[in-house]
């Protein structure tokens, strides 16, 4: 009926399952990959156990090379802190990509408002990042998960070497996708930049991290490496603390006005989001402490903040391990207290920012101090040509396992790049977008009722008429203003998408205003929606008999509402085929009416007329 | 009417009463979603309504009825009405004009026939006419067709002291000759209304000054001649809430500012401000024996309080429930 299309719901039932359903296939194949990871690790100790052991009984044949450590130093700390750090807040975030409401939620709820107060041109990609949500929901949530989560395996199992670099380039490539088309660039160009609420976006932070692990090794070797980093996160420390301090932006203030101050307002709304009552408690009553003492608390922020970024920068043992302790307090304070851990509600993604920063602070600081010395003896290297592959790998076996592991992260991370690459290139929606709205089309082979009615130009047109063709027969109120326009341009998307295949279809609608059944209103309608140019568009009416005949053979029923409301029907497709039986009937609800619903049922309706072309 | 915060739950309700002592009759043309507006006009060939549009209807359909309301016929417009009260204007003689585009941009005419018509002139032509010129006509805002089917056009005009009142000769336009007191004439000038009756036709003009002076233009029918009445001055931050011709040919105007609203009604010694109506009163009719009917609306319920002449205050002689249609645009 005219007016019932609403929004998709968050835990729509179908996309829910349909989500679930490939989360479970993924993981299917997970477990295969992890069981191949597992007996080719197993394949390769058996060998070099069998190795060991021909040389430890004197046997011929090659002997096995003695294991000897693969690298000149041990990993800096600073490198293993961050790449186990951020190796399991990405698992953590994958794992929080399976909340059910992600895949309707996540493009309206979270990606368009974090634009909303952007400049234009980043609305504007962001948008091309929701397009592609919004027409793939399941597909864009199921790839979110395995990404993270593989390189979050990644970095873990990949501790040194190439794979570990190339997991590193991974994240950083992957964070800033994210942050570009997830964060709106963490808001930065928005106004009321803070890092309390998260600047400069937590996925940026991911992203560097990403970079520092994809730096070359011999560089961690070096205090310049940690000195620059604490460097950067002084000036990032320091510049926070004077945008905080900045007159006007309503940080200073807990009321401004009868309404709570910027500070405040933020904390309120994130002691609402859904949570266990007693943190909730903690959040609303730390903006009511602010509100009562908004300018104690900015100055304690401000301070705070300038007091770590001066002490960081300092690069002096002392002040900066007074730095980092501060930072410790801090970080964490807001992060409970501000950002309220950053993934309640079941739209979370990840803990926002403070985690990720001190994961950051820490191995700056062990960067600049903790720098590991080489091994004091020379390592003898046992020359590749002496060694079969099969030798060379059992000889090695951590290498080995961490080459394996990291080849099967890769693979749970392809599990994810791959459908949402090629989704991404797809110019449709997903059919489970219209299937959420209005369910599976009825498929069916019975006999369709006749009609015989004028169309907009005049012409008389039968069902008769039509054999040979596979015809689309829905039902529109000409003057209708909202469902009817968008299911016409349903109608003509599916025209264009059967290309030149649409030959051999008819695309028909019947007038159900018995009001205005008028030639010139249907015209009026076509020229709205541009259905004229469409040599294969019939737009039917006929006398209120006829029509009425018509409405109750194809069950549609038809209200007149008092004074200022719109005809009231239902809205219902039919595909007829060549041979004038009924092959398909769709429930043509156009919901939300958003470029997803309308391209995904414009989908499944070329869809249902493609099969029958095909077969007939 | 309705929830007039939600513009998908606002609904245009009209209602009809065949004389001043009648009661009024709810009989808003069905078929419809009008949460766009109404507009409507009438004459011998009985009431024509318009729809604004709204959502993603983008023109305009019309209905007709030639029973106070009861039956109603349809049509439609090539185009979206433009959005002001004098969009649509029809002849006793059954010609008919209506004004289309935002601002105005195309003005329509029909022979009588609500699924015909044709375009009379683009604002954009008009503006560069002779006449036109000398207006620097910026919008469209009224059309009007005399008795005698002669056509007439009201706009805004950005050259001071100019009022945009053009007619049709048939080969090109003029600009009615109205004079406006030195006090109205330093200031650009804008038509508001634009009615015809069985005398004549008359204007609702806007002097946009520092203050605004609202001024009532009469035309005697078969006259050149334009008479001028004494202006009414309306601080800039008010604003023109509804205004017209009461059937017994007098003006009035109400203004509003916020929730203050002032009655004010041009008799033959100037105009006279009559007791605040009540608050909500959306327009003004005309009561029997000179009073005045104010109609007052909040969410589904309309109440007719009447203010009987010489009396200073109003008292509820009608009200009316109207069921309104919530949710049904969406």
């Amino acid at each position: 009926m005219p007016g019932m299309g609403g929004a998709l719901q968050l835990q729509n039932p179908t996309i829910v399952l349909a989500f679930r359903a490939a989360l479970r296939r993924d993981l299917l194949i997970v477990l295969v990959l992890a069981a191949l990871v597992a007996l080719s690790w197993n394949v390769l100790r058996a060998s070099q156990l069998r190795l060991a052991t021909r040389a430890a009984n004197g046997g011929g044949g090659p002997t096995a090379p003695a294991l000897a450590p693969e690298w000149s130093a041990p990993e800096a700390p600073a490198r293993r802190v961050l790449r186990i750090a951020f190796g399991l807040l990405w698992l953590l975030d994958g794992i929080l990509q399976i909340q059910s409401a992600i895949p309707v939620g996540l493009a309206s709820q979270v990606m368009t408002p974090a634009a909303s107060t952007s400049p234009g041109w980043v609305r504007s990609l962001v948008a091309t990042g929701t397009t592609i949500w919004n027409n793939h929901p399941v597909t864009a949530a199921t790839a979110s998960v395995w990404v993270q989560v593989g390189i979050g395996l990644w970095l873990i199992v990949a501790a040194r070497g190439r794979w570990s670099r190339l997991a590193g380039l991974a994240a950083a490539g992957w964070g800033v996708t994210v942050w570009i088309f997830g964060e709106a660039f963490g808001a930065i160009f928005a106004p009321g930049l803070t890092v309390l609420f998260g600047a400069p976006g937590a996925v940026l932070i991911y992203a560097i991290a990403g970079l520092l692990v994809a730096l070359p090794e011999r560089v961690w070797y070096r205090a310049a490496l940690g000195r620059a980093m604490l460097f950067a996160l002084g000036a990032f420390f320091t510049g926070m603390a004077v945008l905080q301090a900045w007159p006007g932006r309503g940080f200073w203030q807990g009321h401004i006005g009868r309404n709570p101050g910027t500070l405040a307002a933020m904390v309120h709304s994130m002691s609402t989001t859904s949570q266990p009552r007693f943190l909730s408690s903690w959040v609303a009553s730390f903006a009511r402490f602010d509100e009562a003492h908004g300018f104690a608390v900015n100055l304690v922020a401000v301070i705070v903040l300038a007091a770590i970024g001066l002490g960081l920068a300092s690069l002096r043992v002392r002040f900066v391990r007074a730095a980092v302790v501060l930072a410790v307090v801090f970080c964490l304070a807001d992060w409970v207290l501000v950002e309220d851990f950053g993934f309640f509600g079941g739209l979370g993604t990840d803990p926002n920012s403070m985690l990720p920063l001190l994961a950051t602070v820490a191995a700056s600081a062990l960067a600049a101090f903790r720098v590991p010395e080489p091994l004091a003896a020379p390592v003898p290297i046992v020359a590749r040509s002496e060694q079969g592959w099969l030798q060379g790998l059992a000889a090695r076996p951590a290498h080995t396992f961490r080459s394996i592991g990291a080849l099967g992260a890769l693979a749970v991370t392809l599990i994810g790049v791959a459908p949402m690459t090629v989704a991404a290139a797809a110019p449709n929606a997903d059919a489970i977008v219209s299937q959420a709205i209005d369910g599976t089309p009825d498929v069916t082979n019975s006999s369709s009722a006749p009609f015989s009615l004028t169309d907009q130009n005049g012409h008389t047109v039968s069902l008769a008429s039509l054999r040979g063709k596979t015809v689309a027969l829905t039902f529109l109120d000409p003057v209708c203003t909202n469902d009817c326009p968008v299911i016409a341009q349903e109608f003509k998307a599916a025209d264009r998408m059967l290309g030149s295949r649409a030959s051999g279809t008819v695309f028909i609608a019947v007038d159900t205003n018995p009001l205005y059944r008028a030639r010139a209103v249907l015209l009026a309608f076509d020229h709205e929606e541009g259905l004229a140019a469409l040599s294969n568009w019939r737009y039917l009416t006929g006398s209120t008999a006829q029509l009425n005949r018509v409405w109750a053979a194809y069950g549609v029923q038809v209200q007149v509402s008092p004074g200022g409301s719109m005809i009231a029907h239902n809205d219902i497709a039919f595909v007829i085929g060549p041979n004038g039986k009924t092959r398909d009937v769709l429930n043509a609800d156009p919901g939300p009416g958003s470029q997803s619903s309308k391209s995904s049922f414009a989908g499944v309706l070329a869809g249902a007329m493609s099969q029958v072309l095909a077969h007939s | 009417m309705g929830h007039l915060g939600s513009a998908v739950d606002t609904f245009w309700e009209l209602f009809h009463r065949s004389s001043p002592s009648a009661h009024w009759s709810l009989v808003t043309p069905p078929g419809v979603a009008d949460n766009g507006g109404l507009v409507s006009s009438g004459a011998g060939h009985g009431l024509v309504v318009g729809f604004e549009t709204s959502q993603s209807l983008a023109f305009s359909p019309l209905a007709r009825s030639t029973d106070g309301g009861t039956r109603w016929s349809g049509g439609v417009l090539p185009g979206p009405l433009a959005g002001v009260p004098d969009a649509l204007a029809s002849s006793a003689g059954g010609q008919m004009m209506a004004l289309l585009g935002d601002g105005g941009t195309t003005l329509d005419a029909s022979g009588g026939s609500l699924l015909s018509w044709s375009t009379v002139v683009h604002r954009s032509k008009l503006a560069t006419s002779a006449a036109g010129s000398r207006c620097g006509v910026l919008r469209l805002t009224a059309v009007g067709v005399t008795q005698s089917g002669t056509r007439l056009v009201g706009a805004a005009c950005s050259h001071p002291g100019v009022v945009g009142l053009l007619e049709s000769t048939g080969s090109g336009w003029r600009l009615e000759p109205v004079t406006l007191a030195s006090s109205a004439a330093g200031s650009p000038v804008e038509v508001l209304r634009l009615q015809d009756g069985q005398t004549g036709t008359s204007a609702l003009v806007a002097s946009l000054g520092s203050t605004t002076r609202l001024l009532v233009l009469d035309q005697r029918a078969g006259a050149r001649a334009w008479s001028v009445s004494a202006s009414l001055s309306v601080p800039k931050s008010w604003r023109v809430a509804s205004a017209g011709t009461l059937g017994d040919g007098r003006e009035f105007a109400l203004v509003a500012s916020g929730s203050r609203q002032r009655l004010e009604v041009l008799g033959a010694h100037g105009w006279r401000s009559e007791p605040a109506p009540p608050s909500g009163t959306a327009t003004i009719a005309s009561a029997p024996a000179g009073g005045l009917d104010a109609l007052v609306v909040s969410g589904g319920q309309l109440t007719d309080a009447r203010l009987a002449a010489g009396s200073s205050a109003w008292r509820t002689v009608q009200r009316v429930a109207v069921s309104i249609p919530y949710g049904s645009s969406g």
